[in-house]
């Protein structure tokens, strides 16, 4: 019975959903930038009958083997040139989070069947990659963090707050996948013989073809090529073992990322460190992420600000449960205090004071998600765009949104 | 697995607290049952998906062989296929580059290189990596199946001219260096001849052709 039971803790301990929400943030950006990377005319070389694995190699060497592919029969670079391009789109949405289910779904096929159609270009990446992509279409990825529960917030399906812990038994499997790469490659390189002599690192640092920038000359010195090659092995070991010890993980996760902004550096491995280091996202708690935000909270407390709602609007009012959710370094806070009703938005900084569609642009520069649009908030006659966005008060018998003027 | 049970962010997790009360009737207990089949088969997918994963990253051995046989419908159709072998069990000790002649009818010759990626600036290193990646895969001695391909492929690029003086023929060259241990300058690159092939009997498409 204890086994059940501490099985059952394991895989099934609620927790938030908030770190696999992170995850996929930071995996669409990776298939993002994947794609990116085979833009054409590189798409051509490697998935179309101009480059060096034409489809008759292709078949060659898949032989018998059963395989997800929907590329078996394609030759037409037009049509493959859609689907990139069809990817590229799914990417943006998966990492946003909107349509998470379908769009990660999509894009796992297509994804396949790129990796499928040409084997003989993946490295590490791109099987981290899709590895990852099959659990998340299980996982409850886009409850947290996404567009969709933006929606379900405005259309009253959520309430907004915290969410409640799930189940996160496909964030365990995560978990497990990833130790489980440090421990098949530290088994493996047990067996060689540069590993064990404390050597081995020393060849790729001086493989031309796989050297990104510069490395100083002292690096090749034999103590140094020891220490590094060593200390490889006992950072993949702690990966594979440390890593689900609480008091221990923050090290060997400081650790990983250390290896692998070093290979980043170093080796011209596409992508392949930034997975690996998005992936340990899978480990952190979230009491660590409530953490960074009140530090980030702290560093930015200087630009808190106090909203006043116009008179009919409250903050239950769906379209402010949406900007309060988004807010996540917490710079807004409604004086629900005041006895003065104000017709308009309305908000309150150290010092100045902006109304209308003046206080709704001081608002969207204090909610991250917004920050990428700057340049367009900014952007003369945007503030004519934002008075048609200001909220309206509720009318009896409506609901609110953020309603556009007909006007 | 002791972090499963911290108190920060752990709320009781056990399969009772999460499937509701045991002492429920009626429609309830009809729910319990269903989530209950839900947990079994949960559970039966975490069992079949982790130790296919670990099977796939077991040493060589006949028995995993055997079970990687029994599991490779799974990880074929899902996708869960993989080798975590980088740099090992010993890193590759050879810089490596891949040269072709190309023959034409008319006896002249072309030569062409497949992409060496030490030659790249840093972007078009990022975007070009994977040239080494299959270079790494279809240079090898134990594959020599594949050089045609690369013989057609070198046939077929920077190929301005195939209607009036064809491609006869196509020789492959592997370049190799040592990377010798010490910091010592490496050794001058060897040269190889891997095939001479003769691409007239190969279907050869011209770049935007397709084959079929």
């Amino acid at each position: 019975m204890l086994l059940i039971r501490e099985w059952n803790e394991f895989w099934f301990t609620e927790r938030s959903p908030a770190p696999i929400g992170l995850f996929r943030i930071g995996l669409g950006a990776m298939f993002f930038f994947w794609f990116l990377l085979i833009a054409p005319p590189t798409l051509y070389t490697w998935y179309s009958e101009r480059g060096p694995f034409p489809l008759s190699f292709y078949h060659y060497y898949k032989g018998s083997t059963i395989e997800l592919s929907l590329f078996g029969g394609l030759s037409d670079p037009h049509i493959l040139f859609a689907i990139w391009a069809l990817c590229l789109v799914l990417s943006i949405l998966f990492m946003i989070g909107y349509f998470t289910k379908p769009s990660a779904f999509l894009l796992f096929l297509l994804y396949v069947s790129f990796n499928n159609r040409d084997p003989l270009v993946l490295n590490s990446g791109d099987t981290m990659l899709r590895c990852c992509l099959f659990i998340m279409l299980l996982a409850p990825c886009g409850a947290s963090c996404s567009v969709d529960r933006i929606i379900a917030i405005s259309r009253g399906k959520d309430r907004g707050g915290d969410l409640a812990p799930r189940e996160m038994w496909t964030q365990r499997i995560l978990q497990i996948q990833i130790a489980l790469i440090y421990a098949a490659t530290v088994c493996s390189k047990l067996n060689g013989r540069d590993w064990m002599n404390g050597t081995a690192v020393y060849y790729p640092l001086h493989m031309v073809d796989l050297a990104r920038y510069p490395i100083p000359g002292w690096i090749s010195n034999d103590t140094v090529i020891n220490i590094m090659t060593w200390g490889t092995l006992v950072i993949e070991a702690s990966m594979a073992t440390l890593i689900w010890n609480r008091r221990l993980r923050p090290y060997a996760l400081g650790a990983g990322v250390l290896l692998h902004s070093s290979i980043e550096y170093a080796l011209n491995i596409p992508l392949f460190s930034m997975i690996m280091i998005t992936s340990y996202l899978n480990f952190v708690y979230n009491d660590w992420i409530a953490l960074w935000v009140t530090m980030l909270t702290r560093s930015f407390v200087r630009y808190r600000i106090e909203v006043r709602l116009p008179d009919g609007v409250t903050p239950a009012d769906r379209w402010w449960l949406v900007l309060e959710r988004l807010d996540f370094l917490h710079l807004m806070q409604v004086n629900a205090s005041s006895r003065e009703p104000v017709e308009s938005l309305n908000v309150t900084g150290r010092g100045w004071q902006a109304d209308g569609p003046a206080a709704l642009q001081r608002i969207l520069f204090r909610i991250p998600t917004f920050w990428l649009l700057a340049p367009v908030i900014l952007l003369p006659g945007s503030l004519k765009i934002l008075a048609n966005l200001l909220p309206q008060p509720s009318l009896p018998t409506s609901q609110n949104h953020i309603i556009p003027s007909s006007s | 697995m002791s972090e499963a049970t911290a108190a920060d962010d752990a709320v009781d997790g056990d399969a009772e607290s999460t499937n509701g009360s045991a002492g429920q009737e009626g429609a309830d207990e009809s729910d319990e049952f269903t989530v209950d089949i839900q947990r079994w088969l949960i559970n039966a997918f975490i069992v079949f998906h982790v130790c296919g994963i670990i099977v796939w990253n077991l040493p060589n051995s006949s028995l995993q062989e055997g079970l990687t046989k029994f599991y490779s419908l799974y990880m074929g159709v899902s996708s869960s296929w993989q080798q975590w072998t980088m740099f090992s069990p010993d890193p590759v000790i050879f810089n490596t580059y891949v040269t072709a002649t190309v023959h034409y009818q008319n006896g002249s010759t072309r030569e062409y290189t497949f992409q060496r990626i030490s030659k790249l600036g840093i972007l078009a290193k990022y975007r070009q990596e994977r040239w080494r990646k299959f270079i790494e895969n279809t240079q090898d001695n134990s594959r020599p199946d594949y050089w045609p391909y690369l013989a057609r492929y070198a046939a077929v690029t920077e190929d301005y001219a195939p209607i009036t003086n064809p491609v006869v023929s196509v020789d492959l060259f592997r370049h190799q260096q040592s990377i010798v241990y010490g910091g010592a300058a490496h050794p001058e690159y060897l040269t190889m001849k891997m095939m001479s092939e003769h691409v007239i009997s190969m279907p050869l498409p011209r770049p935007g052709e397709t084959s079929r």
